[in-house]
């Protein structure tokens, strides 16, 4: 079963737009929707929470239409957003007796782990947190009341590296289970490249492929060759070159490499600064 | 519900103490203040700032768009806030009657005046909020609280075009009612354009 199914989704703005964007989520697996600042990660993430009106299209959320009866779906579901909105004065305390009151399944035990491990002070005010602890905290309530599909957008940004190993850590945790899921955006790649199981790139609103990992890194190489050796090179496997005097650099299909020339595994990184920059999709 | 409901009570108590300790030395000013009816009615018109308040500082923290992760529809937030506003008057008023009744007791004399001044400014006091929460659910706090200004000086520069003839007569019971219950009214049509209008907004 798909967690999450989105088909044809539209959304205008004056100045931008969502194209058509279509992939699904399988249970059980984690999709990392990468792209740069503005390319629509966090345009999709609030169209799929009904935060924003779509134009156009549909979105399917763990068997359900996220336009009907979303408040029940929502039980379901474990969300942290690049802005934590708590109120300034709130505690991580008060937080609890909040939740208690907000989730059927809240699991106040859960909740207090994740304070102590997140080394979150119980007593200050959410204004007096440094962003890392917010986001920490944003983590720590979405966890704790037994979701099914996680939504993260931009959720390690402003972490030490430390703590983001932990988080991502926490993440794979979390998908040992097979009915959790999880989506998370992030322009991080390294981080989505440690722990997806899909990848999906946007650019300028546009979808450029929606693949598993694997898959990806099993058909794609970084070649480094000379000008000469890049002509021998089948160019409808190219998907992005840098040129310098000294030599060529390219992403292309492993398939269309042909003998003698070095190849170097890719790493989703590459593959994401190179399609980008060629502005091309699979 | 509860849970939205809590978390509004723990930012007024955080953030709204000044003005409640403003109501506390009003009506200990209106219990030893002789026959002066302004410290006894300025309360109950100006309970409607807390409500505002409240939704002042969620806009700050970008509370509006993060609660909607939660599982609570859009209704249920607007809804808070309208059981918020309608509390807060009815606490502040029940107070003021409190303390009325109280200076009646130990001091004698007749309060009936003050009592329906209260009870005409009472509903009429809602008014504001009645038509200032459709506004900032549609176009935030501040640029609510503008239209509400604007709109409330097109009001008043409008009012000297229409004089009434000196021949209409007025049942004073019927007007005192219609007092009563025509901003009541106001007030659940205005929680409904509200939900409308707060359904429709992108956050």
């Amino acid at each position: 079963m798909n967690a999450l199914e989105i088909n044809g989704l539209r959304k205008s703005y004056k100045d931008f737009e969502l194209e058509n964007v279509s992939f699904s989520l399988p249970s059980g697996c984690i999709l990392g929707l990468i792209g740069e600042n503005g390319a629509g990660k966090s345009t999709i993430i609030k169209l799929i929470l009904n935060m924003i009106n779509r134009d156009g299209g549909s979105i399917t959320v763990l068997g359900k239409d996220n336009k009907e009866n979303f408040e029940l779906v929502k039980e379901d579901i474990g969300v942290v957003l690049d802005d934590i909105g708590f109120p300034e004065c709130i505690t991580a305390q008060q937080i609890n007796n909040i939740m208690r009151y907000t989730y059927k399944n809240w699991d106040e035990k859960l909740y207090y782990e994740y304070i102590r491990r997140f080394d979150i002070p119980e007593k200050k005010q959410f204004k007096e947190y440094s962003r890392g602890t917010k986001m920490k905290l944003g983590i720590a309530v979405a966890l704790s009341h037994d979701p099914k599909l996680l939504i993260l957008d931009e959720a390690t940004n402003g972490l030490d590296p430390v703590v983001r190993d932990e988080i991502t850590d926490i993440f794979s945790e979390f998908t040992r289970d097979e009915s959790h899921t999880i989506l998370i955006s992030s322009h991080i790649v390294s981080d989505l490249e440690k722990i997806c199981d899909y990848i999906a790139f946007l650019h300028k609103g546009k979808l450029m492929l929606c693949e598993e990992k694997d898959r990806l890194l099993e058909e794609y190489v970084l070649v480094q060759c000379s000008a000469d050796d890049f002509t021998r090179m089948r160019k409808e496997g190219v998907k992005g070159v840098k040129k310098s005097v000294y030599n060529v650099e390219a992403v292309v299909e492993r398939r269309c490499v042909p003998a003698g020339i070095r190849i170097i595994p890719v790493t989703i990184e590459e593959l994401f600064v190179f399609m980008v920059k060629e502005g091309r999709a699979l | 519900m509860k849970g939205l409901i809590l978390k509004d009570l723990y930012m007024m108590r955080k953030y709204n103490m000044s003005f409640l300790l403003i109501f506390a030395v009003f009506m200990v000013v209106s219990f030893f203040g002789g026959e002066n009816s302004f410290f006894t009615v300025y309360p109950v018109l100006l309970a409607g700032i807390l409500p505002v308040n409240l939704i002042a500082y969620d806009e700050k923290s970008k509370w509006m768009s993060y609660a909607v992760v939660f599982p609570y529809s859009r209704r249920q937030i607007v809804t808070v806030k309208y059981i918020i506003t309608a509390v807060v008057y009815a606490v502040i008023l029940l107070l003021t009657f409190v303390v009325q009744w109280l200076k009646a007791a130990v001091y004698g004399g007749d309060i009936s005046d003050n009592v329906s001044i209260i009870s005409v400014l009472a509903p009429v006091g809602i008014m504001p909020s009645a038509v200032m929460l459709p506004l900032i659910f549609k176009l935030g706090v501040e640029k609510g609280r503008i239209v509400y200004i604007l709109g409330i000086c097109i009001i008043c520069a409008l009012i000297p075009m229409f004089t009434m003839s000196e021949d209409i007569s007025i049942d004073i019971g019927a007007a005192q009612l219609m007092i009563i219950i025509i901003p009541i009214l106001l007030f659940i049509f205005s929680w409904f354009v509200s939900v409308r209008v707060f359904e429709k907004r992108e956050l």
